[in-house]
C-alpha cells in the first residue's frame, strides 16, 4: 500500500501555526482532497492547538496519507484538562451533561472520523486524528 | 438685546443652547466650519460630524465585501471624517464633501493595509481570495461536490500553490474579524447584504438544542444555526452553504469566527480553551 508521509516541526509560537495549515493544504492539493475536507482538517488542527500551553518548545505534525485517508498526528504541550476530556467521547458524556457542549472535543469529533490522545514525556501529548476524505 | 444678555455665560464658557440662536441643525455648513475653526466650537463640530456620517457609512459599505465588519469600517471612516473637518480650509474653494471623501477612504484603506491582514498579503492574492469565494460556489454547483484545489486552480487559471496561498491569506485576513458581521443591524452588516437569507426554519431547532451559555449570545441566529448544523447535525460546509444560501467559503469563515468568538468569551473561565460552551 502506497503511504506518503509528510512531517514538519515548528516553534511553539502563534506566528508559525499557519505553516501547519499550508502543509495540510499542500498534502490535500497533491491528494485531490476537496476544500470541504481540507477546511475541516485545518480547523481541527487549529482548534486543537488553541489549547496548547506554549513552553518555548516545538510543535510537530506528521501527516500520513493512504489513498483517501488522512492520518494526522500533532505533538505539543496541550492543556491537560482538554486531553482528559478528549478521552471521553461526546456521546458518552451526553448523559452527564445538561446541554450539548461545543468544545474542542466536539469539534474534533464532528470534523474528524476519529482521534486518540497519548501522553508523552515532559507534559507533551500526541493527538492522532484520522479522516477519510470524500 | 437685554434678554440676550441674560443668556450670556461667564467668560470662558459657552452657552450650550441659546433659544435666540438658530438651532445648530439649521446652521449652514459654512457657518459651522467658521465656528469650528474660528471659535473651536465643539458642538458645531459634532453637528458637522453627524451630518457627514451618512457619507462615512456609504463609503464604508463599499468595502463591505472585504471581510471586515462594516461597523468597524464606519468607526475608522469617522476618524477620517474628523481629520477632514479639522484640516479643512474653506478658503481653498472646494466643498467639504469633496475634501472629506478621499480622507475617509484613505483612512479605511489604511485600516485594511495596517490591520486587516495579519500577514501582509500581496494584492494579487487578496484578489484571488475574493475570486475563489465565487469560484468555489460556482464549482460546487457545477460539479455537485466540493471542489479540489486543482479544480479551483483550473477555474481561476492559476497554479494550485497560488490557490493555497490565497486560501491561507484569507485565513490571515479573517482571523482578526471576531465580533463583526451578521450580528449588526441589517443596514450595517455586509454579511446580511451578502446573503439576504430567508427566514430559516431550523432556527427553532437550534433553540431546542438550548444554546444557553452567555457566550452564545455573542453569535447571531445564523451563526448559531451554522454551528448547530456543522457540529451537531453533521452537515458539510457545502450542504450548509446550500441550506443557508451563502457561499461555502463564507460558511467556513463564519464557523471559524463563531468558534473564535466563543473562545474569547470563555477565556476568563477556561484559559484559551474553547471548551465548555454550551451549544
Amino acid at each position: 500500500m502506497d503511504v506518503d508521509t509528510v512531517s514538519i516541526t515548528i516553534p511553539d509560537k502563534d506566528a508559525f501555526i499557519p505553516l501547519l495549515r499550508l502543509v495540510l493544504g499542500g498534502v490535500a492539493m497533491r491528494k485531490n482532497v476537496c476544500f470541504d475536507d481540507l477546511d475541516d482538517v485545518q480547523l481541527a488542527v487549529d482548534d486543537l492547538l488553541v489549547n496548547r500551553k506554549p513552553d518555548g518548545g516545538q510543535i510537530s505534525m506528521t501527516v500520513r496519507v493512504e489513498e483517501c485517508r488522512l492520518d494526522i498526528t500533532v505533538e505539543a504541550v496541550v492543556d491537560e484538562e482538554l486531553c482528559r476530556r478528549l478521552k471521553v467521547t461526546p456521546s458518552d458524556a451526553a448523559g452527564e451533561e445538561e446541554v450539548a457542549v461545543l468544545d474542542t472535543r466536539t469539534v474534533l469529533h464532528s470534523l474528524m472520523d476519529g482521534y486518540e490522545v497519548q501522553e508523552l514525556p515532559a507534559g507533551r501529548h500526541s493527538i492522532r486524528m484520522t479522516k477519510t476524505c470524500s | 438685546m437685554q434678554l440676550r444678555e441674560t443668556w450670556e455665560q461667564p467668560a470662558g464658557s459657552k452657552p450650550r443652547w441659546d433659544p435666540l440662536q438658530t438651532p445648530l441643525s439649521d446652521v449652514t455648513e459654512k457657518e459651522l466650519l467658521r465656528r469650528i475653526h474660528g471659535e473651536q466650537d465643539q458642538e458645531a463640530r459634532e453637528e458637522l460630524i453627524t451630518r457627514y456620517l451618512p457619507l462615512v457609512r456609504g463609503l464604508a459599505r463599499r468595502f463591505a465585501s472585504r471581510g471586515q465588519p462594516v461597523e468597524d469600517l464606519i468607526q475608522v471612516g469617522s476618524i477620517g471624517l474628523i481629520k477632514a473637518i479639522d484640516r479643512f480650509d474653506a478658503e481653498r474653494g472646494v466643498e467639504l464633501s469633496t475634501y472629506a471623501t478621499p480622507t475617509i477612504m484613505g483612512e479605511i484603506k489604511r485600516y485594511f493595509r495596517d490591520k486587516g491582514w495579519a500577514v501582509k498579503v500581496p494584492r494579487a492574492l487578496q484578489d484571488l481570495n475574493v475570486r475563489l469565494n465565487k469560484v468555489i460556489e460556482h464549482l460546487t454547483t457545477e460539479l455537485n461536490r466540493s471542489p479540489t484545489i486543482a479544480d479551483m486552480a483550473l477555474a481561476c487559471g492559476v497554479t494550485e500553490e497560488e490557490v493555497l496561498e490565497a486560501l491561507e491569506s484569507g485565513r490571515a485576513y479573517n482571523s482578526l474579524s471576531l465580533y463583526g458581521g451578521g450580528s449588526g443591524d441589517d443596514d450595517d452588516s455586509f454579511e446580511i447584504l451578502d446573503c439576504l437569507g430567508d427566514e430559516e426554519g431550523a432556527y427553532e431547532v437550534v433553540e431546542q438544542r438550548r444554546f444557553l451559555a452567555p457566550a452564545m449570545e455573542r453569535l447571531d441566529e445564523r451563526e448559531r444555526l451554522i454551528l448547530h448544523l456543522r457540529f451537531f447535525e453533521g452537515m458539510t460546509q457545502t450542504q450548509i452553504a446550500a441550506r443557508v444560501g451563502i457561499s461555502q467559503m463564507h460558511v467556513s469563515r463564519l464557523i471559524r469566527k463563531a468558534i473564535e468568538v466563543l473562545r474569547q468569551e470563555m477565556v476568563p473561565e477556561a484559559g484559551r480553551s474553547s471548551g465548555g460552551v454550551a451549544a
